[in-house]
């Protein structure tokens, strides 16, 4: 079985009422080696996940990653795929809880990256949100398990060329404050839909968790598109 | 704001009903054909019976009446039903309905349709009374994840009355209106192999046993009677027929699924005679794991794309595979897994396709397929056809086909 590394940013997710634990308990269950990436936090999450045996690194607190998450990503992706080596890597987030084995998806020789669904929780474990802007979640899936090898040699026919004229892809995160994607947006080579394999997304769960949200979202309204910002107004629906 | 149950947590409800009208000889197996199902996973039962019972009947009304007061459901008013309309008579050679009867039939299973939509039920089981079902039966129809699926049976609907009139099997799934077995590029005996086969097979005329979505319903398909001349007469008229021309007519496909084991009791009182057997063979519990040789029923989804010409990736959708294990075109990996594969479960395989593989793009490539086992049994063929086609003893066989060189070895 290929090597499969699991990789997350997390900030201030510590609390009692976070869900640190169990997502890392439930990322240790499928991986062989799960990375965290401390955005500079003030509580102890570092502590929870050295404790559980998660491989932890820690950006400085001049650089927080809300509000200019660019350079976060490119960091979490660049020892991702260093440590995957030739297996492949997920990303996630701590408040990200997977169902289903990717394991078994590892063994494909035919697709370079893997897709699936995410249903954002509402109010209880066993319902999702699924109104307007919602409803993508689940009904659009987006890649989050990489080979993280496939697009080292890859030949492009666009974007700049190396020193030897060749055009080799290296990963390009959107220049963005904020939802800078969770991979590179010029991903190459062809992605398989996993549909025994789900997100349950924690973070709407709860009405306080909600509240704080669209707070933090509403700090950062200039930087969301139309479409990001009536998703964020959706957030303090009742 | 619009929340949705999380698929894992989702309980599918089936409500299960018929409009009854058969005798307590018949009910009884019945019923108990209901009571040993195999459930799918996470399914919930709610059976719904609409009586049609005559004045004669009226024990069997009562078996009825303490059979869903024990076990939960709900026995709804039908159109009051008429006396002599219907004949099953031993001495008549096939079952004979009027209009009349059709029609009530037809309206009586629309109120089991209308019940599953007030109850928001995920699919509609319509089982006639008249049948004994194998225990996988509800479970088979809905694996198949079909808008319609129609559980397949073999009966000798003319009763055989003379020894020089062979009475052939047939069943109760069609190509085309009325009751015709060829037809959409297919000829009798092909269709008729892909059933005894067990494959899962596209029909345009079924009833009697199906599993229907709840989707269907909400697009109007029923037993309605459609106003139209030629729907009002002849063969066209039976309640089935109307349901599958609206369903035809709304691009809604019917499958066969031939997978489970059904004994019709149709011929009284012939055919009581077989039901101690016949329940002893189909309540049996089928194995935990199948060896080579046994009927084996997969579903085999390829996980991974398949490259278009056009510049596109076209995923493949689930393929459901029945027959003998060993027998079947499988790639050794796959056989392999089956074999180690408990009843009602899943794998993903990786699987090697060889130099010499048909499909050039496939050649020397691996492609992940995820099986699932759905179900597993001895081979045998299905109750009734297995008479004619395995024959014993004491069973007469008709040699007017045969070519004089058969006849000789017979």
């Amino acid at each position: 079985m290929p090597r499969l590394v699991t990789a997350l940013l997390a900030k201030n997710e510590g609390a009692p009422d976070r869900y640190l634990k169990r997502v890392l308990e439930n990322a240790l269950s499928f991986s062989d080696t799960v990375l965290l990436l401390d955005d500079a936090s003030t509580d102890n999450t570092r502590d929870i996940a050295l404790e559980m045996g998660v491989q932890v690194s820690v950006r400085p607190s001049g650089q927080a990653a809300w509000g200019a998450e660019k350079s976060a990503r490119e960091e979490l992706w660049g020892w991702l795929t260093k440590e995957a080596g030739d297996g492949w890597g997920l990303i996630m987030d701590a408040d990200m809880l997977l169902v289903g084995d990717p394991r078994p998806y590892c063994n494909s020789w035919e697709v370079s990256a893997w897709a699936w669904g995410l249903w954002d929780l509402w109010d209880s474990e066993q319902t999702a949100r699924i109104d307007g802007p919602w409803q993508l979640g689940p009904q659009l899936p987006r890649p989050w398990m990489f080979r993280m090898a496939a697009g080292k040699d890859t030949k492009l026919g666009f974007g700049p060329p190396d020193a030897m004229g060749r055009k080799a892809w290296t990963p390009a995160f959107q220049d963005r404050g904020i939802h800078v994607g969770h991979m590179p947006s010029n991903w190459p080579g062809p992605i398989g839909v996993a549909d025994t394999l789900a997100w349950k997304h924690l973070a709407y769960l709860m009405p306080d968790h909600r509240k704080a949200k669209f707070e933090a979202y509403m700090r950062v309204k200039d930087q969301l598109s139309p479409f990001e910002y009536q998703h964020a107004l959706s957030v303090a629906d009742k | 704001m619009q929340l949705a149950v999380l698929p894992e947590a989702h309980e599918p409800l089936i409500v299960v009903g018929t409009s009854v009208r058969k005798p307590l000889a018949v009910l009884q197996p019945f019923l108990e054909s209901l009571t040993w199902q195999e459930l799918p996973k996470r399914c919930k039962v709610h059976y719904v019976f609409v009586p049609d019972f005559t004045k004669e009947q009226a024990d069997a009304e009562a078996y009825l009446r303490a059979w869903v007061k024990e076990r939960g459901g709900e026995v709804l008013r039908g159109i009051p039903s008429t006396d002599g309309d219907f004949s099953d008579a031993p001495g008549i050679p096939t079952h004979q309905w009027t209009a009349n009867s059709m029609r009530r039939v037809g309206a009586n299973k629309n109120k089991i349709l209308q019940r599953a939509l007030a109850l928001k039920a995920d699919a509609i089981w319509l089982a006639d009374a008249d049948l004994l079902m194998d225990r996988t039966t509800l479970l088979s129809l809905w694996a198949v994840e079909k808008p319609i699926a129609c559980a397949v049976y073999f009966t000798h609907w003319v009763r055989a009355t003379k020894e020089t009139v062979p009475s052939h099997a047939g069943p109760q799934v069609w190509l085309r209106h009325p009751y015709l077995l060829d037809g959409r590029g297919m000829e009798e005996w092909e269709f008729r192999a892909k059933l005894v086969n067990r494959e899962l097979t596209r029909v345009w005329g079924q009833g009697a046993c199906s599993l229907i979505r709840t989707p269907v319903i909400q697009a109007g398909i029923s037993f309605e009677q459609i106003p139209e001349r030629t729907m009002d007469q002849g063969l066209m008229l039976g309640e089935d027929r109307q349901f599958c021309i609206r369903a035809e007519r709304a691009h809604i496909d019917m499958w066969a699924d031939p997978w489970s084991d059904i004994f019709h009791i149709y011929h009284l009182p012939d055919d009581l005679q077989r039901i101690q057997a016949m329940t002893e063979r189909l309540s049996a519990p089928h194995q935990l794991r199948a060896a080579l040789g046994d009927l084996v029923s997969l579903r085999l989804d390829a996980l991974e794309p398949f490259p278009q010409p056009n510049n596109q990736w076209y995923r493949v959708p689930p393929q459901f595979v029945r027959g003998r294990l060993g027998a079947l075109a499988l790639q050794p990996e796959l056989e392999q897994a089956i074999l180690d594969m408990d009843r009602g479960t899943e794998r993903i395989v990786p699987v090697h396709c060889p130099l010499h593989y048909p499909l050039g793009y496939m050649r020397g490539k691996r492609r992940l397929i995820r099986v699932t086992l759905i179900d597993c049994k001895k081979f045998s063929y299905a109750p009734v056809i297995e008479d004619e086609l395995i024959p014993k003893g004491s069973t007469q066989m008709d040699t007017a086909t045969l070519t004089p060189r058969q006849l000789a070895a017979v």
